[in-house]
């Protein structure tokens, strides 16, 4: 048993938000469980230097993502672009288009956008991370953070409304909508 | 403001958790409230958000995740041994510590020259760790501004070809106590190139003269050099003939 009531309340605080994170990434179970625990760890021996108890959120989703980087060796250097830039990448799939979702999809919709793309789209998403926060996690510019959240989420959205409907297997294949944007 | 650049606002705009009152999104959400087609568009795009989002918020999380985690967390004995329990046993271990550590920090940190080739495996390592740099940012000048305020190198030399190339962010290295000023710079689709910057009195052997040496180390190519007072390596996962159009 844990003698370190700090540690406690971090870990009952903050292991549901952390594991999804990292199975988001991972999609498998023993290495999220694993990144979790790691980013934990790694906080219990060197989390004192951190003097803002308010960025204790930022340092271990940016702990369990420089781990995941390690782990994987995917290298997160990848261009950089500007938000206005993106125009000619504008999503060409209406939301409406996209029938109604399960969880599996969503996470398998995911795990199709490019790998650079899924770590801003995970905080974006479960976290409701403000922009600033995902760039300080994910140690990259700001707007870096909002071209890879647009081409990520127009990738997404791509896959979703690919996707098969979830309801009704048997049913004829909704027909892929490309509908032009307004 | 267009309609697209709308859209490609927008479509990473949160209602409640993104700052409405930033004008770009403040631009694009009074255009939404004049047209009724961008309004459609945005409503929909708000209600996927809330959809992906409450299907991932439903990521089952291992119902002994947190006790496992609790139980397995290393013990603090582990970082801290025991301590005798003699005064004087402690008092002679306190002193043997002490000797060591200085010793130790007294070895590799006596300020001699180190060699060339072990500072370039050194950096080339650094880079293909995954970097946690300093500073991001595209923008070489508030590079050079963010060294310039925290002790990096700042006189240096850039060629034309990496004047041009965007910033991926800086860092300020220690390596045997010695300075040194990292600088990364973005390719598009690939992974970034690295410029390593020591005073040139680190090194026993730093190369001689501003023609670059080129050296495989491990899957990156180097290149370096020295110009007046520094020592320069640029490093990337590229080849010899691509990185020769960076120096």
């Amino acid at each position: 048993m844990s003698a370190d009531p700090e540690f406690d309340e971090l870990v009952e605080r903050y292991y549901r938000p952390l594991y999804q994170f990292a199975f988001s990434l991972t999609r498998t179970e023993s290495d999220a469980e694993d990144l979790t625990q790691q980013a934990f760890y790694t906080w219990a021996a060197k989390g004192s230097q951190l003097r803002d108890p308010a960025k204790v959120r930022t340092w271990l989703f940016s702990c369990l993502h420089h781990d995941f980087l390690n782990t994987r060796r995917r290298q997160s250097r990848f261009s950089h672009t500007e938000l206005s830039e993106l125009e000619h990448v504008l999503p060409s799939v209406l939301p409406a288009a996209i029938h109604p979702l399960d969880a599996a999809q969503v996470l398998q919709a995911l795990a199709d956008v490019d790998d650079v793309f899924q770590a801003p789209l995970a905080l974006f998403y479960l976290e409701d991370c403000p922009y600033k926060e995902i760039a300080q996690i994910l140690n990259i510019p700001i707007g870096t953070v909002k071209s890879r959240l647009a081409r990520g989420i127009t990738q997404l959205h791509r896959r979703l409304s690919d996707a098969p409907t979830p309801t009704a297997p048997t049913a004829p294949t909704t027909p892929t909508a490309q509908k032009e944007l307004p | 403001m267009t309609k697209e650049q709308a859209i490609l606002i927008l479509t990473i705009y949160r209602p409640g958790i993104d700052d409405a009152a930033d004008p770009e999104v403040m631009a694009a959400l009074n255009l939404a409230d004049s047209d009724r087609e961008l309004a459609t568009w945005l409503a929909e795009n708000t209600a996927l958000f809330e959809e992906v989002r409450a299907k991932l918020k439903q990521i089952e999380v291992p119902a002994d995740g947190v006790s496992r985690t609790l139980r397995g967390r290393p013990a603090k004995w582990f970082l801290f041994p025991a301590w005798p329990r003699a005064p004087w046993l402690a008092a002679a271990a306190g002193v043997m510590l002490l000797l060591g550590l200085g010793g130790g920090w007294f070895w590799t940190n006596r300020g001699l020259p180190h060699e060339f080739q072990t500072w370039r495996s050194g950096m080339v390592r650094k880079a293909m760790e995954n970097y946690h740099t300093d500073f991001a940012t595209n923008d070489l000048r508030q590079i050079r501004e963010y060294l310039a305020r925290n002790g990096g190198h700042t006189n240096y030399w850039l060629s034309p070809a990496l004047e041009k190339l965007p910033g991926d962010g800086c860092g300020l290295l220690r390596w045997h106590n010695r300075p040194v000023t990292m600088i990364c710079f973005a390719m598009r689709e690939r992974e970034d190139l690295y410029l390593f910057i020591v005073d040139r009195a680190a090194l026993s052997d730093p190369p001689t003269g501003d023609e670059p040496q080129f050296a495989k180390v491990g899957r990156y190519t180097t290149a370096s050099w020295t110009t007046e007072d520094k020592t320069y390596l640029l490093a990337g996962a590229v080849d010899e003939t691509s990185l020769r159009r960076y120096r």
